[in-house]
Order: structure tokens, then C-alpha cells, then sequence
């Protein structure tokens, strides 16, 4: 046999196993990023010789030598692509459901209770609300709290199988809240129940296969349901501006946009999941806009941002802030992320109009985290 | 060092293979040398010196050994040298054992317990303690001469393809090899040892760590959870996964060794097409099953004791001493002595009711070769009982597993069968040992660029799980 022919695949075999560490130390084609978030690594590989006899600097290495890998976002998006062609599986903490619709685990379990609180503990919280509505009502500010939709809870008919034939048993936060919160007289929209109820009656889909939170055409809807909401309020200061948005452009539709498709990003594939059906509304300013607009406090989790990103807060508010989970605050006032200890809650709530809590049932653990206490203490004088 | 991990495949391999070829044919050896000391010495740093003084203390022993001439002298050289080998083994390997055991005994005697000891155990001491026996047990019996130069040694016990899982390469298959490699240092064997190496770490990679995952959940979840059609697919997931677990890493040592010019032996011969467990024994871990028949088996009167029960003892305590070989934990030594067993009763009566069973006699041998896994993967008397009693309670239960999961069983079990059909053992002399056409080399190098792409894709991907981060 000729060796010529032999020796050019065993050549080509060697550049194959050479490539990964050439393109990890000279960037010699550019791979792109991948998305979603890993636990940051923050093994230093530092040589010295303690390190090397128990193994920590071999360990650092590796990981190292992981990350910095040529061509790994391709390696990784052809794998993931063939696991999820072939098998429907996904290498991220993002559960497939039927019809090629994303879940997280968390939204699931909440639909079905697995995350339940404890009516105690809701009907405590629920009490500290409405004592803090009620303070704040005499203060001339509103509090609402919001119940943002749950997708598990909108569509459980796309559920994984083995999620949808579980039979549901036990309260859910969501049932719980809902019941004391409605029995104590709490200001509460709930938008899963809406979205369940009108929600599929829609246009356009209110979710979208490859996201976890509304779309924006969904997130526009509940915005202007949240507008008529406050609109409607007795002894209102505040005429807020109709939220139009451009129906000449209705019917066209297309890919995913921003969070549309959070949990499609992170499956990190070649062929992203298809889903053309999205809505982008555009929201038109009116002239009534000149009218007084509302101080806000949004203090709410990841939903707020689709919100915040069609630029719901900055049409109805003359000035808002987001405290996200009462940890980071973002606010139409200054540039970078605060975090929740470098301002002074409740001087901010003092200086607002409104508090809207903005919550989905996953994250009813402890709505508006540590708010509630804080300004229950604060109105109460009690520490 | 594993083979199947990105350090070692995307920067050991080429930078070792690069200096390896580039290097003078003189040097070849020490850059093997060091490249092995580098491997062991990266997966276990402290040990490096414990394998470097050992192979030391052997080397010139033996040759002190080779150079008496009195039979009471060598035989005390190489009772010491033996000693020294097996006493290494013991410590690390077997002393909180018999530390475990003593103290259940002494608490049943209302008697206080003896502490355990703080080792670790040095990575492949099984695999270098019995290839350093044969060096003694070879150099005495005088099939081979010792190796005249102490790096050669050391190249023999440290040379890094088979050091840490085999095959156990007994010293006189391997002695002349390493003065002489022309035989199979052509390209040809380059590139062949290049496909090897890849098959191996996709049999690793793709198949035996996807059934490992379904095998790790059924047989650590709490056992009273588990369904009979759960119990049974646990341990067939495990029966594949080991296979091809070690079959894989076997493939992974034969093809680096190739790829330097060394021929080491076959480990695995579709075990699990064996038509009994004495077939079985002579197609799996064949390296071992070669070492005991060698070094204790015929040493104590193997086939020509003229004594059946001895016989049978001689037998038995052979597959007591492998199952013990594999591990220290009571499991091992029952599976041993299972596979022991059967093997008498074959020897007995079994085997000619097996030679009428013809082809299905293989479905006789992979089931007490399941039943046989139970043990060996809980390793505990307790427990395996336990799941087995669950493997029959008929009880079927769910029946859980992923498509990838039911694909990949499937796989195995086709990979692990197929010559038992028409054209499967020709098919896989093709790939393994019959001369290569150019378009065998063709079809093997699309063979290899898949199984790299997927493997490396799958090795990277097992370390990035995201999760969504919502501008939390």
C-alpha cells in the first residue's frame, strides 16, 4: 500500500487533535459566546508544590483547560444540537416540555405546590401587607400587588408527560395568597388567572414556546389591564395615559426578541428552537403624556423586565425604580445597579406614589423579600 | 490522568505524540518515561514516589536475584521481592478491610475497636503490583533475562497507556518491545492505533457513561422505590456500562501503546457472547484471567493435581483471589466466588448440557454474569440481596429512561452481540485485525473524525449546565 495517502490522514488526524489548543491560545476563528450562566470559577492555577501534592492545582487546571478550550461553544452547540434533534434533551437546567415548549423547573413545581409555604406563614405575610396598604393608603400612596402568570400554569397541557399526569395535590402559594389575600382585602391583580382565562383568546401568543415569561405583546396586555387597573381605583390621583401601540402592524409577526426566548438562548443550539409568531407592538407616545404621572416602586422579579423593556414604567411613571427581589435597585434616576443596603427603602417609598409588587407563584417563598417586615417595622416603630 | 478527559485529549495527547515523534530513536524511550511520570504524577502526585522507590527496590533485587546461583537464594530473593510487591498491595489496598472486619468481630465480643487508617489508595497499584510479580516471577523462572538498564524498568511498569487500568502486560510479552519496535512502528500502525484509541473513547464516552448514569440512580436509590422492570434495567444498564467502561479504556491503551510501536495484548473478546462462564473467563479481563492461570493457578497444581476436589478447590480459590483482586469489599469476594462456582459446576455437569444448548447458551451466561454485577457494584452482601430480591418480586413498576438512555442500551447491546450474527466476527476482524485497504482506512478515518467531534463535544458539554440568570 501506498504510505503517501496514510501519512496525509494520519496529518490530518494530528492538526484535528492540534486545533482545539491552537484556536484556545491564538483566537484564531471566532466562536461567539455561549449563553446562560455557569457558578463562576474562581480556582487560581498558581503552581505550587502543597498545591500539586493535593491535587488542587491539577483540579484548577482541568477546569481551566475546560473553559479555555478551542472551539468549544461549537463543540458544545453541535452536541447539544444532535441531544436535542435526536433525543429531545437539553444540557442546561431548562425542562422540555410537549410541543417543543420550555420550562424551569421551579415554575413547574410551583404549579403543582411542590414549593408550598405554609398557610401560616402566607396568612402572616398577607396580614403585614395589608397592614402596610392600609398605612400607605392613609399616606395618600397605593400599594398593589400583582400576580404575574405562571407558563406551567397557563399551558400544563405542554408539560413534560410525566409532569402533566401527576395528579395535583395540596394548596399551592398561588391558591393560598390569592384566597387570604382576597378574604384581608389586599389591592391584587391576578394576571394568571386573566392569562388562563383570555390569554389564548389573544392575536398574538401572550408566551412564547422557547421563553419562561411573557411575551412582549403578553406583557403589553398586562400592562394595560395593570393601567385601567389604577385608572379604576377610587379616590385616584393620577389620570395615566392610554397605552397605544401600533395596530397598522398587526398580523406581522416573527422570531423572538430580547427574553423571548430566555431558555431557548440557553440551550446554545445551531438551529434554534422555530417560533415565528411573535407580536413586537410599539408603543406610541400621545399628547397626554404632558399629564402628572406617578412616582413608582417596582419591587418585583424577573417579570418586571420585559415590562421595564417595552417601556411600560417609563410611560406611566414621572419616575420609577426596580428593586429586583429587594436586592438590586435600577432607577430612572441614576445609571448603574444599586444594591438594596446603599439606599434607604423606605425614604424612597415615602418620596413615591406607588408600590407595586410584581410577582410570579415561584417566587411567592417570600414575596417582595424583606419589604413587608422592613416597612411594617418602620410604620409600627417596632424593630 | 484519565484518557477520557479533555486535559488528556486536547493537550497530552498531541504535545506528548509531538515530542514523541520528533524526538531521536534514542530518546524515544526516555520521552515515554517521562511522559508516563508526568501522567501519574499529575492524578496522583504523592504516589509517584512510592511506585518510583518500589520499582527501584524491585529492579535491583532482582537483578541481584538473576545473579545467584544457589535455587535456596533465589527462591529467598524472590520471596522477599514478592512480599515486598503483595505488602505494598495489602496496606493500601486491604488494611481498613481487615481493620472493618476485625472490628465487627470485637464488638460482638463486647471489645473495644481498632481505628482506621488514613490511606488512600495509589491509582492502578493493582494493575503495577501484579505486572511487577511477573518481572520476579519471569526473571526466576528464567523465561526472560531482567532488563539491563533501571530506566527500562521503569519504562515497563510506568509506561502510561496500561498503568492505571491495564491490561496487565506480563514482563516477558513486553521485553523485547522495548529495545525493538520496528514491527509496528509504520504509519500504518500509527493511524490504526489513532482509530483505536478513538473507538475506545467513544465505547467510554458516548456509551458507557450514559447507561453509568441510569445504572448510578437505580442502584443508589432507596431500593424499596424500585420496580422489578427498574431493578432489572439498573443492572443491565451496569451489565453494558462496564463493558464498555473497561472494554473502552482497554481499546483507549492498546491504541496509544500502538501508536508508539508497543503491541500490548487483547483484554476483551465479546465476553458476552461466551457460551459458558468458562468461555466467558477466557474473553473477559483477558490479561488477568492470563495472569492467574500463570502465577497461581498452575503454581498451585492447576489441571494435573489427578485430584478432582482438589482441582475445584485450586479453581475456587483462583476467582476468590480475583474477585478479592478487585477490590476490597465482601461483594467482590462473593462475586468471585459466584463466578467460581459456576465455573466447578461446569467443570462437573454443567458444560455438556450448555454444548446442547449451542447459540443459546449464551443467554445462560449473560444472565449469571448480570446477577454476578449486582454484587459487584453494590459490594456489600446486604444490599445485593436486596436489589436481587427486587429483580424478582415481580413487581413491575414504572419504567423509567430518556430516548438517549433507551438508544444507547440498544447500542450496546447490538455492539455487544453482533457476533453472534452472520458476518459479525468477520466484520469486526476487518476493524481490529485483518491488513487494512486504503478504503478501510478511509471509512476508519471518518469513523475517528465523528467519534472525536462527539466525544470531546460530549466531554465538554458534561461541564457546562447553565442555568438562566435573569439579570438577577
Amino acid at each position: 500500500m501506498k504510505e503517501k495517502p496514510l501519512y496525509l490522514l494520519l496529518g490530518f488526524l494530528a492538526l484535528l487533535l492540534w486545533l482545539p489548543l491552537l484556536q484556545g491560545q491564538l483566537k484564531i476563528v471566532n466562536s461567539g459566546t455561549l449563553s446562560g450562566m455557569v457558578a463562576a470559577d474562581s480556582t487560581t492555577t498558581q503552581f505550587t508544590l502543597e498545591r500539586w501534592l493535593d491535587g488542587s492545582f491539577q483540579q484548577a487546571v482541568n477546569e481551566k483547560a475546560q473553559v479555555n478550550t478551542g472551539f468549544r461553544p461549537d463543540f458544545i452547540r453541535l452536541r447539544n444540537q444532535l441531544d436535542y434533534t435526536l433525543f429531545r434533551k437539553v444540557n442546561a437546567q431548562v425542562v422540555v416540555g410537549r410541543n417543543d415548549n420550555l420550562f424551569e423547573q421551579a415554575y413547574i413545581d410551583a404549579y403543582f405546590g411542590r414549593d408550598f409555604a405554609g398557610s401560616e406563614a402566607i396568612q402572616e405575610r398577607v396580614r403585614t401587607l395589608r397592614y402596610v396598604q392600609d398605612t400607605l393608603d392613609k399616606l395618600g400612596k397605593t400599594l398593589v400587588f400583582i400576580y404575574a402568570p405562571n407558563k406551567a400554569r397557563f399551558m400544563p397541557e405542554n408539560l413534560p408527560r410525566q409532569a402533566y399526569d401527576e395528579t395535583r395535590t395540596g394548596p399551592t402559594n398561588y391558591d393560598v395568597y390569592k384566597k387570604y389575600g382576597e378574604a384581608a382585602g389586599l389591592r391584587q391583580i391576578d394576571f394568571n388567572a386573566w392569562f388562563r382565562d383570555a390569554g389564548r383568546k389573544m392575536k398574538h401568543p401572550v408566551y412564547g414556546r422557547p421563553g419562561i415569561h411573557w411575551t412582549e405583546y403578553g406583557a403589553l396586555l398586562a400592562a394595560d389591564s395593570f393601567r385601567n387597573f389604577m385608572n379604576a381605583l377610587p379616590h385616584r390621583r393620577f389620570a395615566l395615559p392610554e397605552l397605544i401601540w401600533n395596530d397598522a402592524q398587526e398580523g406581522v409577526t416573527s422570531g423572538p426578541q430580547g427574553a423571548e426566548d430566555d431558555l431557548g438562548k440557553l440551550l446554545n443550539l445551531i438551529v434554534p428552537i422555530s417560533d415565528n409568531t411573535f407580536f413586537h407592538p410599539y408603543l406610541e407616545v400621545r399628547s397626554d403624556d404632558k399629564q402628572p404621572k406617578p412616582a413608582a416602586i417596582y419591587i418585583a422579579d424577573s417579570y418586571m423586565w420585559m415590562w421595564s423593556d417595552i417601556g411600560i414604567p417609563q410611560r406611566l411613571n414621572s419616575r420609577y425604580q426596580f428593586w429586583s427581589y429587594f436586592y438590586d435597585v435600577w432607577s430612572s434616576e441614576w445609571p448603574d445597579k444599586k444594591n438594596i443596603k446603599d439606599i434607604d427603602p423606605m425614604a424612597e417609598v415615602m418620596r413615591s406614589d406607588w408600590i407595586v409588587m410584581l410577582y410570579t407563584e415561584c417566587n411567592f417563598a417570600r414575596p417582595g423579600g424583606d419589604f413587608p417586615e422592613r416597612a411594617y417595622a418602620y410604620f409600627t416603630g417596632k424593630k | 490522568m484519565v484518557f477520557s478527559s479533555v486535559v488528556f485529549v486536547l493537550y497530552f495527547l498531541p504535545l506528548f505524540f509531538t515530542v514523541y515523534y520528533l524526538v531521536p530513536g534514542k530518546w524515544k524511550n526516555t520521552a515515554i518515561l517521562l511522559g508516563s511520570i508526568i501522567f501519574y504524577a499529575w492524578g496522583a502526585p504523592r504516589f509517584i514516589f512510592v511506585i518510583l522507590g518500589t520499582t527501584a527496590v524491585d529492579f535491583f533485587l532482582v537483578q541481584y536475584m538473576d545473579r545467584q546461583q544457589t535455587a535456596g537464594r533465589r527462591k529467598l530473593l524472590l520471596f522477599l521481592s514478592v512480599c515486598i510487591n503483595l505488602g505494598l498491595l495489602v496496606y493500601f489496598k486491604y488494611s481498613n478491610f481487615f481493620v472493618d472486619n476485625v472490628n465487627v468481630a470485637l464488638k460482638a465480643m463486647g471489645m473495644g475497636t481498632i481505628p482506621w487508617l488514613k490511606l488512600v489508595l495509589p491509582i492502578g497499584i493493582s494493575f503495577y503490583t501484579f505486572e511487577s510479580l511477573t518481572y520476579v516471577v519471569d526473571v526466576y523462572r528464567k523465561v526472560h533475562a531482567p532488563l539491563k538498564k533501571f530506566w527500562d524498568y521503569q519504562l515497563y511498569i510506568l509506561f502510561f497507556p496500561k498503568l492505571i487500568a491495564g491490561p496487565i502486560v506480563r514482563y516477558h510479552d513486553i521485553a523485547g518491545q522495548v529495545y525493538d519496535r520496528s514491527a509496528y512502528s509504520g504509519v500504518e500502525y500509527r493511524l490504526r492505533g489513532l482509530y483505536r484509541f478513538f473507538i475506545g473513547l467513544g465505547k467510554k464516552v458516548l456509551i458507557a457513561n450514559v447507561l453509568g448514569s441510569y445504572a448510578d440512580k437505580a442502584f443508589t436509590m432507596p431500593v424499596q422505590e424500585l420496580g422489578t422492570m427498574h431493578a432489572w434495567l439498573g443492572a443491565l444498564a451496569y451489565t453494558f456500562e462496564i463493558y464498555f467502561d473497561f472494554s473502552g479504556y482497554s481499546d483507549m491503551a492498546i491504541g496509544l501503546a500502538l501508536m508508539m510501536g508497543f503491541r500490548l495484548p487483547e483484554n476483551f473478546n465479546n465476553p458476552y457472547t461466551a457460551f459458558s462462564i468458562t468461555d466467558f473467563w477466557r474473553r473477559w479481563h483477558m490479561t488477568l484471567g492470563a495472569w492467574m492461570r500463570n502465577y497461581l493457578y498452575i503454581p498451585l497444581g492447576g489441571n494435573r493435581t489427578g485430584n478432582k476436589g482438589r482441582l475445584y478447590f485450586n479453581l475456587w480459590i483462583v476467582f476468590l483471589a480475583s474477585g478479592l483482586w478487585h477490590g476490597a469489599a465482601w461483594g467482590f469476594i462473593i462475586w468471585g466466588a459466584y463466578h467460581g462456582l459456576f465455573l466447578v459446576l461446569e467443570r462437573m455437569f454443567l458444560q455438556k448440557g450448555l454444548q446442547r444448548l449451542k447459540q443459546f447458551a449464551a443467554v445462560y451466561t449473560f444472565f449469571v454474569v448480570l446477577i454476578g454485577w449486582v454484587f459487584f457494584r453494590l459490594e456489600h452482601w446486604g444490599p445485593s440481596v436486596a436489589y436481587l430480591r427486587r429483580m424478582f418480586s415481580f413487581n413491575p413498576g414504572l419504567i423509567e429512561g430518556e430516548p438517549l438512555f433507551w438508544t444507547t442500551l440498544f447500542i450496546a447491546g447490538f455492539f455487544s452481540c453482533f457476533t453472534l450474527l452472520p458476518y459479525g466476527q468477520s466484520l469486526q476482524d476487518k476493524v481490529y485485525n485483518n491488513p487494512y485497504s486504503m478504503r478501510r482506512h478511509y471509512i476508519l478515518f471518518a469513523v475517528t473524525v465523528c467519534l472525536f467531534v462527539l466525544s470531546v463535544g460530549t466531554l465538554l458539554t458534561s461541564s457546562f449546565n447553565p442555568f438562566i440568570y435573569f439579570r438577577f
